[in-house]
């Protein structure tokens, strides 16, 4: 266990120092001149030359590579990401500001994924083979499929407009949450019915179940109790995945729907070239995927110690 | 790599068997497999031979706005008066294409990068695995639009942000393939003859490499699809008037109120065929093992690990 | 059995979507017959969507006045329903020969923190547009702002210009109350005053209950920003907002057909204008030539953009100022666009073939124009102009930049060959738009690119020191002669109503010629 949590640990360092060059990376690589693009958008005119250069030395860019990638790190560490080329707003401030209605959205689908994937999935492996199974395949198999924001818009028509039962777009109720995290619910929910599915089929396979079955105990007690363990590991491993699936769909799903998150912001700043804000997203997005994989990875060695020990 | 190891069905002093035959066996006895296998087949031919069967030019701008579907315009037409089913046609060399030019690349990438660190070893493996490691420690979508947005919107700009991200799960892979493969006693009797590694490299290690990843590949055009498709809805891909179908179902939008046929025809269009590529793929990935099939995740997406199953 | 559930649900849920027609939007289906009273003045709060935040990214000097105006600051002189001059901070205007105006200031005005309106307040706000150099083609400059006594001003422009009290009805001549700055919190004299400010997501004013004229009928007037125009739409759909600005043309049809919302165009107003890079080297050099101009002017078809794209709420026009403000001369300037023959004649003739692609080539070099397009410019407008371009064998690289810093930026920049804009007039100045986009004299950044030479220079001089407007109309008109039958310096093209749209339960409503100058006074809502 301890040379385990010892790999992990390396592989979060590794992680960090990664995530942390290929951001600094993408600053590098932007093109045009940081100091140019300033000093312009405050100015409204093309900047002068003695301008640009006092802004290039403010902003640090006049050393080597090394000095800045240190600069912007220690920056960073402190919590300080820059300012929006665009926005005049600290780009910390923006996502502060919305992260946490990105972490409510996300919540939520997670937690509709949850509601809607594994029901559908039990309900497959215990009817396998039949109607209801191959219904509850091809909806998976559908979620999985459909793009979120094609799905965005057929439910934005049939629930919204046609319907009218909840709200279009926007932010300010909990009926605003509904559209956006139901699409967004869906890609996980997939993935979560087959791994259900077949979490199920394995445990009502086992002897003891069928000893169990035929002693009359229920079918469902043996169920919960059984596939909960048998499913634990994949569970876990299929939530860090969803985690990188509800960070990246957040991105079309909160500007389809005007939902004013951090992936919101992240499209606006893409299509502004407004790369501080870019990076910013991209670095704090990556920091999240990274702790909780993680943290994932540990609880999965313990999980395993437990069920190798046990089993 | 317990899992695909199985799928490589080995035979005779370890070598692996061609993948075909049971995959040839699933796609006969399964439904869903054949239904996919025939949209696959429907959109590669639109990919081969769309713009010569389009009825129109697709770029021709008329009067005649959102019409309604005819003779003339089997899908109608949309807010410029262009015919919809024309589009389509030029568009799948452009979405299907790029996706399926991706998924070369990532294949072509990741066979070279993981052979070189699963059969060199040493320092070279350890740091081209941290290089993944790093790469996939970064959420997909978010990497690959941070990377297409560096450029001008176009579509070569969607593919580099996607094979960015892409490449490394497939590294990873054939490492491992690499890794077991090395072992075997065919590639060790190999060795004994006198053949040089690179001649063992060539002859015997990357042609056993190559069909589980070609396999895993085709697996992953459907997601491939999908991100591509998203990035250009996002305005990353090529400009208008081209006719990508994640940028036809942008540009429908606006009418979306009034003639929500401009946006749900593309919308099916990428449907169908991310559901095409998924059905086949599952009975691909069904075939090989059913029972461990089921546990598969793709290698893009898993990153790390795959799950264990536990011993009984 | 849950099999059936989902089934049952499934049929619901399609015949909801496939049956109905115009289910959105609130209840109240029948049209009254008597007309609605106004709600109490605590419902009287209004939201309107708008086309992003546009004060994000200016240094907040105009927050609140420019280009979405929320009614909070006003101007010495006002622009009426036909734009022309009326007075409102000043009361009276005269000029004193050669080139003074001497304005006469309203009385007992207050501003928004209590202080008096007066000659000072005046001085010190003109201070701070030169320094800001807010002051366009007025030639205000740091001294030409007198106090004669404490109601009356007199300002002398640096050069002759009798326009002055058409162009000082524009928003950037807004009356700030002294000591004040408006970047964070605008302090002036107008029917509404600030709230607050959200960036990026609201600017919210209230009634000023001590405003000098009529006070408006609502109590609190929010402008919501939301960038995509489909989000607006669907915003208005939904309820969540009481209005949208900028309604796209293709969704008037599906407004119409909404019995619980209505559209609102404003009289064509805004005139979309090309013009040309005329002074950069390779490879931006390509419209240096005269004919390649012409030629693009004849492969473009301005009615149809009007008629089709459009569907007739714009017109094609020839000049570059809307003939409205220019009156009945304005017919003396003749078409310069759609003749797609004489288009091909002429770049056959100079030698460019046509490629394999549709797109002309002469020695190895495409005629391909790299044109930057505002960021709220119609998109599908752009595709129906490159189709027309092509026709001809010329290939037009849109580019639609991403907000307004990046297509000023572009353009800036000198790196592109033909610009695609729409300009508003906003004034009844015959000479704005002339003095705007190519007059050498202008300081913008974009003169250096677009100008067209001293003889249209001069007419633009003469155009501004003209006596009155139907005497600058005439030189304006000259000078659009020359610029565009002479120079081929801008391609003009169509005139376009500017469309919101509301529910029907606002009232009072009336679209004025130039959005920048909305008023927002006589509006309420009745449910």
């Amino acid at each position: 266990m301890k040379r385990y949590v010892a790999s992990r640990v390396a592989w979060l360092l590794v992680a960090l120092f990664g995530v942390s060059v290929i951001t600094f990376g993408l600053g590098v690589l932007a093109p045009g001149d940081p100091a140019e693009i300033v000093v312009e958008r405050r100015l409204n005119q093309p900047p002068p030359r003695d301008l640009v250069d006092a802004e290039r030395r403010n902003l640090g860019l006049d050393r080597s590579l090394p000095v800045q990638y240190l600069n912007w790190l220690s920056n960073a560490a402190r919590g300080d990401l820059g300012r929006s080329w665009l926005k005049s707003i600290e780009v910390s401030d923006a996502l502060r500001q919305r992260i946490p209605r990105t972490a409510v959205l996300a919540f939520t689908a997670a937690a509709f994924s949850i509601v809607i994937g594994v029901p559908v999935g039990v309900l497959a492996a215990t009817r396998r083979n039949a109607l209801a199974d191959h219904v509850c395949r091809i909806g998976a198999l559908l979620g999985a499929s459909l793009p979120s924001y094609f799905l965005a818009y057929v439910l934005i028509f049939v629930f919204a407009v046609r319907l009218n039962a909840v709200p279009a777009f926007g932010f300010g109720s909990p009926a605003h949450l509904v559209l956006p995290a139901v699409t967004l619910a869906l890609g996980p929910a997939a993935v979560l019915t087959r791994l259900t599915r077949s979490a199920v089929l394995d445990v009502l396979d086992e002897d003891y179940v069928r000893t169990a079955k035929a002693k009359g105990v229920r079918q469902r007690t043996v169920l919960y109790r059984h596939v909960l363990r048998n499913a634990a590991i994949p569970l876990l491993t299929v939530s860090g995945l969803s985690l990188g699936h509800l960070l990246g769909g957040s991105l079309i799903v909160e500007w389809v729907f005007a939902w004013p998150g951090m992936g919101d912001l992240a499209i606006g700043a893409i299509h502004d070239r407004d790369y501080p804000l870019i990076q910013g997203f991209v670095l704090f997005s990556a920091l999240v995927y990274v702790v909780v994989n993680f943290a994932i990875d540990l609880a999965y060695g313990w999980l395993d110690a437990r069920t190798r020990g046990a089993g | 790599m317990a899992t695909v190891e199985a799928g490589l069905d080995l035979g005779h002093a370890g070598a692996p068997r061609p993948l075909a035959r049971p995959i040839l066996r699933k796609l006969a006895s399964d439904l869903t497999a054949r239904i996919g296998l025939v949209l696959v087949v429907l959109f590669l031919v639109m990919v081969a031979a769309g713009p010569s069967l389009a009825p129109h030019d697709p770029r021709q701008v008329t009067v005649e706005r959102l019409a309604t579907p005819s003779l003339d315009h089997p899908l109608g037409t949309d807010g410029l008066g262009r015919d919809v089913f024309s589009r389509l046609l030029h568009g799948a060399r452009l979405t299907l294409g790029t996706a399926l030019l991706a998924a070369a690349l990532v294949t072509a990438i990741g066979l070279v990068v993981g052979t070189l660190a699963g059969y060199a070893g040493g320092v070279v493996d350890a740091l081209l695995m941290r290089v993944v490691d790093m790469v996939l420690a970064i959420p997909g979508l978010v990497l690959a639009l941070a990377v297409a947005g560096l450029f001008e919107p176009s579509l070569v700009a969607v593919m580099l942000g996607l094979v960015t991200i892409w490449w490394a799960g497939y590294a990873r892979v054939v490492r491992g393939l690499v890794l077991s493969l090395r072992s075997r006693p065919f590639v060790e009797a190999a060795h004994a003859v006198g053949a040089s590694r690179w001649r063992i490299l060539a002859r015997h290690v990357l042609p056993s490499a190559v069909s589980p990843v070609v396999v895993l590949a085709t697996l992953d055009v459907g997601q491939l699809i999908l991100v591509i498709s998203g990035l250009t809805f996002l305005g990353l891909g090529a400009p208008p008037p081209t006719p990508e179908w994640g940028a036809m179902l942008n540009d429908g939008r606006v009418y979306f109120l009034s003639d929500p046929q401009v946006v749900l025809i593309p919308g099916l269009a990428i449907s169908l065929a991310v559901l095409g590529f998924n059905l086949l793929g599952d009975g691909i990935r069904d075939a090989l093992d059913p029972r461990l099939a089921r546990l598969v995740v793709r290698p893009r997406a898993l990153g790390r690990r795959w799950p264990r199953r536990r011993a009984r | 059995m849950r099999i059936r559930v989902v089934v049952v649900v499934l049929l619901l849920v399609a015949g909801a979507a496939c049956g109905g027609d115009g289910g959105g939007g609130s209840a109240s289906q029948g049209a009254s017959t008597t007309a609605p009273a106004a709600l109490a003045f605590e419902q009287q709060n209004i939201t309107v969507a708008t086309p992003g935040d546009v004060f994000i990214t200016r240094d907040r000097n105009l927050l609140g006045m420019w280009p979405d105006n929320a009614n909070i600051c006003e101007t010495l002189v006002g622009a009426g329903e036909n734009l022309q001059p009326v007075p409102a901070l000043a009361t009276r205007w005269t000029l004193v020969p050669p080139n003074t105006f001497r304005f006469e200031l309203r009385r007992d005005v207050r501003f928004h923190n209590g202080a008096a309106f007066n000659a000072e307040a005046v001085q010190y706000s003109m201070a701070r547009i030169v320094d800001k150099r807010l002051a366009l083609t007025s030639f205000v400059g740091a001294d030409s702002t007198k106090v004669i006594d404490e109601f009356t001003v007199e300002i002398t422009p640096t050069q002759p210009n009798l326009r002055l009290p058409e162009q000082i009805s524009h928003p950037n001549f807004s009356i700030v109350a002294p000591g004040t700055v408006p970047n964070d919190k605008p302090v002036c004299t107008g029917p509404f005053e600030f709230v607050e400010y959200a960036p990026n997501d609201h600017l919210t004013a209230r009634r000023y209950e001590n405003y000098w004229g009529e006070k408006p009928k609502l109590r609190q007037l929010t402008f919501k920003f939301i960038p995509d125009q489909n989000t607006r739409r669907l915003a208005l759909e939904s309820g969540d907002v009481d209005g949208v600005y900028f309604l796209p043309p293709q969704q008037a049809a599906s407004v119409k057909g909404r019995p619980n919302l209505k559209l609102a165009p404003t009289p064509p107003g805004a005139a979309v204008v090309l013009s040309f890079n005329l002074h950069t080297d390779a490879p931006y050099n390509l419209m240096q030539d005269i004919d390649l101009r012409r030629a693009l002017a004849w492969s473009l078809d301005p009615k149809a953009l009007a008629d089709v794209q459009w569907q007739g709420t714009a017109q094609a026009i020839n000049t570059v100022s809307p003939p409205s403000v220019l009156g009945a001369i304005a017919s003396e300037i003749p078409p310069i666009t759609n003749d797609l023959p004489k288009a091909t004649a002429l770049l056959d003739q100079k030698g460019w073939r046509v490629g394999g692609d549709g797109i002309r080539e002469k020695d190895g070099r495409k005629l391909s124009l790299v044109a930057p397009a505002q960021f709220d410019f119609e998109p599908e407008s752009l595709q129906f102009l490159q189709a027309q371009a092509r026709r001809a064998g010329i290939d037009l690289k849109v580019e639609k930049a991403a907000d307004g810093a990046a297509y000023s930026s572009k353009i800036n920049s000198g790196n592109w060959d033909v610009d695609i804009n729409y300009w508003n007039q906003n004034d009844a100045n015959p000479a704005s738009i002339v003095s705007r986009l190519w007059y050498g004299k202008n300081t913008a950044a974009r003169i250096k690119f677009t100008n067209v030479g001293a003889k249209f220079d001069a007419l633009v001089d003469e155009a501004l020191a003209a006596p009155d407007t139907a005497a600058s109309a005439r030189k304006s008109v000259d000078a659009m002669k020359v610029l565009l039958q002479e120079q081929v310096g801008a391609i003009p093209l169509t005139s376009f109503p500017q469309i919101f749209a509301f529910k029907t339960s606002v009232a009072g409503f009336t679209a004025h010629p130039s959005v920048n100058l909305q008023p927002w006074t006589s509006t309420y809502r009745t449910g």
